[in-house]
């Protein structure tokens, strides 16, 4: 198992630092971001000072592998604009991010799985149609447009809720939910499929035959049997949401990671950029490695054979 | 004595035409799929007869019928959905933009799909360094978020119709690779891909003789879902400012101007969100109906 974990580790860093490879180049070789930092009027001097100043002198691999050492000593370097550590201003709108995160990840899972389990045991009939028109209504309802619609009806008519601002957990509830809208919907529909697998297999037909209620069987069996595609899921969807984030913390004004990405990229501040992509990539496949080791857990066939079977 | 076995028959039957397979692909469809169907065609004539169909130059400004409520005419100009902060027409400015999430859905899916389907063949007939090289780069782009890879991208080369195209291309054609590789793998032993080999067929060849009729099934199942994809990419982009660039009409630009003015003119971000919504759904549904057709997993 040790040596497995060790494997996923492995190729988890490599990923990461792909992304950051890619991510690095893509920005440096479309042009001298000095260039866009000078304000109006700069000389040629000036110019070439900022850029010494800011390394971009070097040749391009020079400042790749300074890039690189930096990161290997958890430096995120510093942000052009506001001239204080990345490291500082990522800590401090991390935590924004994830209470976001988690709220619609809660909301996705807490009424996405029951949705998907229901659609399954209910197949055919008319509440499974209702069921399923719910999920493709989240599935295509984009995140700014389920956000524009809660604002109109919670916050400008109703005035139950704040339409912007983090002060209190009831600022937190209509951001999370249309965040967790897309995710609810591909919760529910791997739910239902894999419930449905499970339904149709000989364990269930027997424990049906000998009498065992409902409740039991989905606790007790389908629950379990039913969990690998769904952690596999809640892993892959965990970069959606962070993707979502960026658009739903910018509607409401939630200063999370997604905000301070968009301001960042406004403003050509490539540290916090990259930093951003790096939580990104690095939440990415750590969610990936805990769903890997998850599966083992659940199935003992998994953990004895050393690896989860994608 | 037993009789020998009957050679088989050749199909005399004349072939279906074209018209007899159209009809019994309609005939297949589930009533309540042409509702959307229908609002997926409205969609593409909007995109395509645009000039014809807006009553209103989806740019002229008209600074007295400012934020004017649906219905309202102003001048002789009745405005169907309102008009907007500037006075134009929504109604308008919301048949035109359906040309630029079209346009942008369609390009970017064609383009994707390309390099997605070349890189899934040449991983899974290649194998060896190849095959490591294109699926670890399918892992490492798979391993940041999507849209925050094309808002980054499209930020750093500047926005505009051709850069957001080419950065949904060039950052969404992994799902392409992944179906594509894993289903030519499967391929690979076939005894038709093995003569095909065996007997000197170039590499080329093999590739879009044999594996790709073979995958092109689940490509389109993955194109009709990523199209939807596409549009929302494309109006997320736009959103935040870095789509199609204004002054010409985009939905997602259009909601992130309507969303300040939320409490007196809903229109302005209602309207083009619900249309959205619209295509979005009518993309998936459909989308599902085809992956339940050609999926041979799920016959």
């Amino acid at each position: 198992m040790s040596r497995f974990i060790l494997k996923r580790l492995w190729q988890a860093f490599i990923a990461a630092l792909g992304a950051l490879t890619i991510l690095f180049f893509v920005q440096r070789l479309t042009g001298d971001p000095t260039l866009l930092l000078v304000p109006e009027g700069a000389t040629a001097e000036d110019i070439a000072t900022l850029r010494t100043s800011l390394g971009f002198d070097q040749p391009l691999y020079v400042q790749y592998l300074q890039y690189l050492k930096g990161l290997a000593c958890f430096d995120l370097g510093m942000s052009y604009v506001q001239g204080v550590p990345v490291w500082d201003i990522m800590l401090s709108r991390l935590p924004y991010t994830l209470w976001l995160t988690a709220g619609a990840m809660l909301l996705s899972i807490g009424a996405g799985l029951p949705i998907g389990v229901l659609m399954a045991l209910k197949r055919g009939t008319f509440l499974e149609r209702i069921l399923q028109g719910v999920v493709f209504t989240g599935q295509s309802m984009p995140t700014f447009f389920s956000g524009i619609l809660m604002i109109l009806l919670f916050a400008v008519h109703l005035q139950w809720l704040p339409s912007s601002g983090s002060d209190s957990l009831l600022a937190l509830l209509m951001p999370s939910v249309a965040l967790g809208l897309l995710t609810l919907a591909t919760f529910a529909r791997v739910a239902r499929t894999a419930v449905l697998d499970e339904l149709g297999k000989d364990y269930v037909r027997t424990a049906r035959a000998k009498g065992v209620p409902l409740r039991r069987i989905i606790w007790r069996h389908l629950a379990r049997n039913s969990a690998i595609p769904v952690i596999t899921v809640a892993a892959l969807e965990i970069s959606h949401l962070l993707a979502g984030a960026v658009i739903v913390e910018t509607l409401f004004a939630w200063p999370g990671l997604g905000q301070v990405a968009v301001q960042a990229i406004e403003a050509r501040d490539f540290p916090i950029v990259q930093a951003v992509v790096l939580f990104g990539a690095a939440a990415s496949v750590l969610c990936n490695l805990i769903a890997d080791l998850l599966y083992g857990l659940v199935d003992p066939r998994i953990r004895h054979s050393g690896g989860a079977q994608s | 004595m037993s009789m020998p076995a009957p050679l088989p028959q050749e199909d005399l039957r004349p072939r279906p035409s074209f018209g007899a397979v159209l009809r019994s692909a309609a005939a297949s469809v589930p009533p309540y799929l042409w509702i959307f169907i229908a609002i997926l065609l409205g969609f593409i004539a909007m995109a395509l007869f645009a000039p014809l169909l807006a009553p209103n130059d989806p740019t002229s400004q008209n600074l007295l019928g400012r934020m004017k409520a649906p219905g309202s005419v102003i001048r002789g100009v009745t405005y169907i959905f309102g008009s907007d902060e500037l006075g134009r027409d929504v109604l308008s400015r919301i048949i035109y933009g359906a040309r630029a999430s079209m346009s942008v859905a369609v390009l970017s899916v064609c383009l994707s799909g390309a390099i997605g389907i070349l890189a899934g063949l040449l991983a899974a007939y290649c194998r060896g360094w190849v095959e490591s090289a294109v699926m670890r780069l399918v892992d490492m782009m798979l391993s940041i978020p999507a849209l925050l890879f094309a808002v980054i991208t499209v930020a750093v080369i500047g926005p505009g119709f051709i850069n957001v195209i080419l950065v949904l291309g060039l950052t969404r054609w992994t799902r392409y690779a992944r179906v594509v590789y894993g289903q030519a793998l499967g391929l690979m032993p076939q005894p038709y891909v093995r003569y095909a080999r065996f007997v000197g067929t170039r590499p080329l060849a093999i590739m879009c003789r044999h594996l790709l009729p073979n995958v092109f099934g689940q490509v389109v199942v993955v194109a009709t879902l990523e199209f939807g994809s596409m549009v929302l990419f494309e109006a997320g982009l736009s959103f935040l400012g870095l789509g199609v660039q204004p002054p010409t009409p985009s939905w997602g630009a259009m909601m992130n101007v309507g969303r300040h003015y939320l409490d007196t003119a809903w229109w302005i971000a209602g309207f083009p969100g619900l249309c959205l919504f619209l295509l979005v759904l009518s993309v998936n549904i459909i989308g599902d109906h085809l992956r339940d057709r050609l999926d041979p997993r799920l016959r």
